[in-house]
């Protein structure tokens, strides 16, 4: 097209990300999980397919092993090991909920040396949906509390009571002064327990953005407008999972 | 195969969305899973009136659409466009054809193929008709690279029967008419479906924004609908070809056109998608199950008008077997002849007595008196006789299909090891490590992603096989959680092996659904792809379907549906009854 850009659809996206993500160096067994993180993504935000082709160092490392938690006085942290959200955010988060149930319903825990910042509205709203009381917030801002408030970037999701999801966008997460990215991720049953924590006092950002649902839902009804580069980004990522043809691969089809 | 305690498998877990009767005769009633999900039950699954295809006509009759002719320009090749009018439940939609000169040999329909006899647009609205002459445009410059826009629904290619397109239009030119055992022997289609392109792909509608609402709003009732479509310009298409011919040419008779359905035949990727989409596979299983502990568990006396349906059932499907040449025939006249039997006793029928439950004591003495096969049709034709019972399955089973495999992280490992040893022993006892459990691997192929399976130890692309692996990755797992504390919580279980992802969801998927799985091992040297075709198949309303080779099952869709004049005006020919003219 003339422009540049070309119509797509939510579930054509879909049907190639499993695929795009495995490789890219995703586990396969992550794709279908992660490939929603994108999707929605790429719909709500854009700039999820191009991190794919940004990323390509920093994808793949859940191959090379799972991540280690990290319990001390202090709380418990993650290691991302320079993997991106996309990759490593649902293995966090699902340990994340998982602790904040076990441990009398909440959890605060580091994550540290991680990219791919552009998924934390998505993660948030994820668990959101599970009953989850989610808040991201950057490390300086956390222990101890911060005294540069604008600074402080949080995502908070909340399906309960009258509150409608709220999301702040993420692209503007990484450090100004380069030390290796890393957030709080405190996740908890109920928003009272949110409140009771050492964050208390600090501004809640909540509605400064709603729309990112409402830009998925209408992307998912009416299509999205995808630059060709990433169309062609997704579509060669995931014809590379086809078999070129051999003598008698062509009797073995059905 | 791994060691783990033995357990009792036989309980089928109730389904959180479609409820049961809490009886215990009802639960006693619902087959086993080892029974249904076997490779044998899904290979003489049977079409029933909970398949797709069959409450898309039973809506369509209901709701009185119309399809409706509005322009045909066809030569006397039968080259040419059509263009129909759709009008249903408020709903408008428009179907355009282009019909090509056929290939000089017959096309077989796949993916991969580079040309189609016919190329079918479906759109909703007053679709503007340069719409259609745009996609084709681009279908014929760049097949399926080709966009569209999304007020279209879906892209469709259809090829001629070599057998019957050109011998039909040559009868009709002569004026006279094909003879039904003719048209019954060459297959009993005009056209073949080749595939439906929808629901986003090329860039069109996404199916799921169609609403409840929307008369193509059930689930594969838009693709269906599109089948639908072909059989119904299959007949314009021959009857303008000979009219070309011939002024005087003869016209199909109604008869002759409801003996015609759509042909289709289908390869691996549709049993592939049994196993990608548990929810689904589990939400119609389950439906039918209930369908048929619903008959089994109607206490007597048993009207005599539903006895004489089963009878009338179990013939039809007998009719159908002798069509298929299947060698079967047997199997199902015993079933017909143990009913007979005991309906002719009437003093001992349990059929005309108020004790118990009549159909489940007729059912235990077939089964010990058929084969597999017999058992499937009996259980269909008992379905198909409690229309009650089936209209209320039907609205399950959307809700049902849409049930998420999403990961619970506050699961303790234990209780993924229980859920294991209870609901997957049966993958647990399969020996992996024995040659042939591992001998074939699927994959996608370069020739435009097409479906194939590989000899794992022979042929290029193991790395990128396709995953079918069911089994494997669930023994993974058993073995992964044997190693940790049983109180460690899944989500941290998965932060350190996060391979295991895909096999926890499925599991925890498992403990809450029925029927969610096919227990069999798809790599194994034995396993033959077309049982799963077929069951996938029957799921979607196929008839006389018969498999080819060990990976393609061949088929009819919409064989003695009711035809576009009879879904208005008051004729309102349920699909079973317009087939039964045929028998």
């Amino acid at each position: 097209m003339s422009d540049g850009t070309m119509h797509v659809s939510v579930p054509e996206l879909r049907r190639m990300a499993p695929d795009a993500l495995r490789m890219s160096g995703l586990l396969r067994s992550q794709a279908d999980e992660c490939a929603e993180a994108l999707v929605w993504t790429e719909a709500a935000f854009g700039g999820a397919i191009s991190h794919l082709a940004d990323s390509k160092n920093s994808l793949g490392l859940l191959k090379k092993g799972g991540l280690k938690c990290l319990r001390s006085p202090n709380g418990i942290s993650v290691d991302a090991r320079g993997g991106s959200l996309l990759e490593v955010g649902i293995r966090v988060f699902d340990f994340a909920w998982a602790t904040a149930r076990a441990e009398n319903g909440h959890s605060r825990v580091l994550l540290k040396n991680v990219n791919g910042f552009r998924f934390l509205p998505y993660l948030v709203l994820h668990y959101a949906k599970q009953g989850a009381m989610v808040v991201a917030r950057k490390r300086d801002a956390g222990f101890p509390l911060a005294t540069n408030v604008r600074s402080l970037l949080t995502v908070t999701g909340s399906c309960t009571g009258s509150r409608s999801s709220a999301l702040t966008v993420a692209r503007d997460f990484d450090d100004e002064d380069h030390r290796p990215p890393a957030f709080f991720l405190e996740m908890a049953t109920n928003e009272a327990q949110l409140q009771g924590d050492p964050f208390r006092g600090l501004e809640r950002m909540d509605d400064i953005d709603i729309s990112a649902s409402a830009r998925f839902e209408d992307a998912v009804r009416n299509g999205l407008s995808l630059s060709e580069q990433d169309f062609a980004t997704i579509s060669e990522l995931n014809a590379r999972v086809r078999v070129e043809a051999f003598d008698g691969s062509h009797t073995q089809a059905g | 195969m791994l060691d783990s305690p033995h357990v009792d498998t036989g309980t089928v877990p109730t389904h959180p969305l479609i409820r049961t009767p809490d009886s215990s005769a009802f639960t006693a009633a619902m087959r086993k899973e080892q029974d249904v999900m076997s490779a044998s039950a899904l290979r003489e699954s049977r079409s029933t009136n909970l398949s797709f295809a069959r409450s898309l006509v039973h809506r369509m009759t209901e709701n009185s659409w119309r399809v409706e002719l509005q322009a045909l320009d066809i030569d006397s090749h039968g080259q040419g466009s059509a263009v129909y009018n759709i009008e249903a439940e408020g709903f408008s939609l428009k179907f355009a054809v282009f019909s090509h000169m056929p290939a000089d040999s017959e096309r077989q329909g796949r993916i991969a193929d580079t040309g189609f006899d016919f190329f079918g647009v479906l759109a909703e609205g007053d679709a503007d008709p340069h719409i259609f002459a745009r996609d084709h445009d681009e279908f014929q410059k760049h097949m399926w690279k080709g966009r569209t826009d999304n007020t279209v629904l879906g892209w469709t290619v259809a090829n001629r029967s070599h057998r019957l397109f050109e011998h039909v239009v040559e009868k009709l030119t002569e004026g006279g008419e094909p003879h039904l055992d003719v048209l019954t022997e060459g297959g009993g289609y005009l056209i073949r479906n080749a595939g439906y392109y929808g629901n986003g792909r090329q860039g069109t509608r996404a199916w799921e924004t169609l609403g409840p609402e929307n008369p193509l709003g059930y689930p594969y009732h838009c693709d269906l609908f599109t089948l639908f479509l072909w059989r119904c310009a299959s007949f314009d298409i021959v009857e303008a070809t000979a009219r070309a011919r011939a002024e005087h040419a003869c016209q199909l008779t109604a008869a002759v056109k409801r003996s015609l359905g759509v042909g289709n035949s289908s390869g691996i990727g549709t049993a592939a998608t049994l196993l990608k989409w548990p929810s689904w596979l589990s939400a119609y299983t389950t439906a039918r199950e209930t369908v048929l502990a619903y008959a089994l568990t109607k206490p007597g006396p048993i009207p005599a008008a539903v006895v004489h349906n089963v009878l009338a059932e179990l013939h039809e499907q007998d009719v159908e077997d002798a069509s298929t040449r299947r060698g079967q025939e047997q199997a199902v006249m015993t079933v017909c002849s143990v009913l007979e039997d005991i309906i002719k006793n009437e003093q001992t029928s349990a059929l005309a007595t108020a004790d118990g439950s009549p159909w489940k004591k007729i059912w235990n003495t077939a089964a010990a008196r058929v084969n597999r096969h017999g058992q499937e049709c009996l259980a269909a034709a008992l379905i198909n006789s409690y229309p009650e019972a089936v209209e209320v399955a039907v609205r399950m089973i959307p809700r049902a299909m849409a049930i998420p495999r999403a990961t619970d992280p506050r699961m303790p490992a234990h209780d993924l090891v229980e859920i294991i040893e209870t609901r997957y022993s049966w993958a647990l006892k399969i020996d992996l490590t024995a040659p042939s459990s591992r001998e074939r691997f699927w994959y996608r192929s370069e020739d435009n992603g097409e479906n194939r399976r590989g000899f794992r130890f022979q042929d290029p692309g193991v790395e990128k096989e396709s995953f079918v692996d069911v089994p494997g990755i669930v023994q993974a797992l058993y073995t992964a959680l044997k190693s940790v504390p049983g109180e460690v919580l899944t989500g941290e279980f998965l932060l350190q092996h996060p391979e295991h992802s895909l096999a926890v969801s499925r599991v925890q998927l498992a403990n809450i659904l029925p029927y969610s799985e096919i227990q069999e091992n798809f790599l194994d040297r034995d396993f033959l792809p077309s049982d799963g075709v077929k069951g996938f198949l029957s799921m979607l309303g196929i008839e006389r379907a018969v498999p080819t080779t060990s990976q393609w099952v061949r088929g009819v869709f919409f064989r003695g549906a009711p035809l576009p004049e009879e879904l208005t005006g008051g004729v309102r020919v349920a699909a079973k009854n317009a087939r039964r003219e045929l028998v």
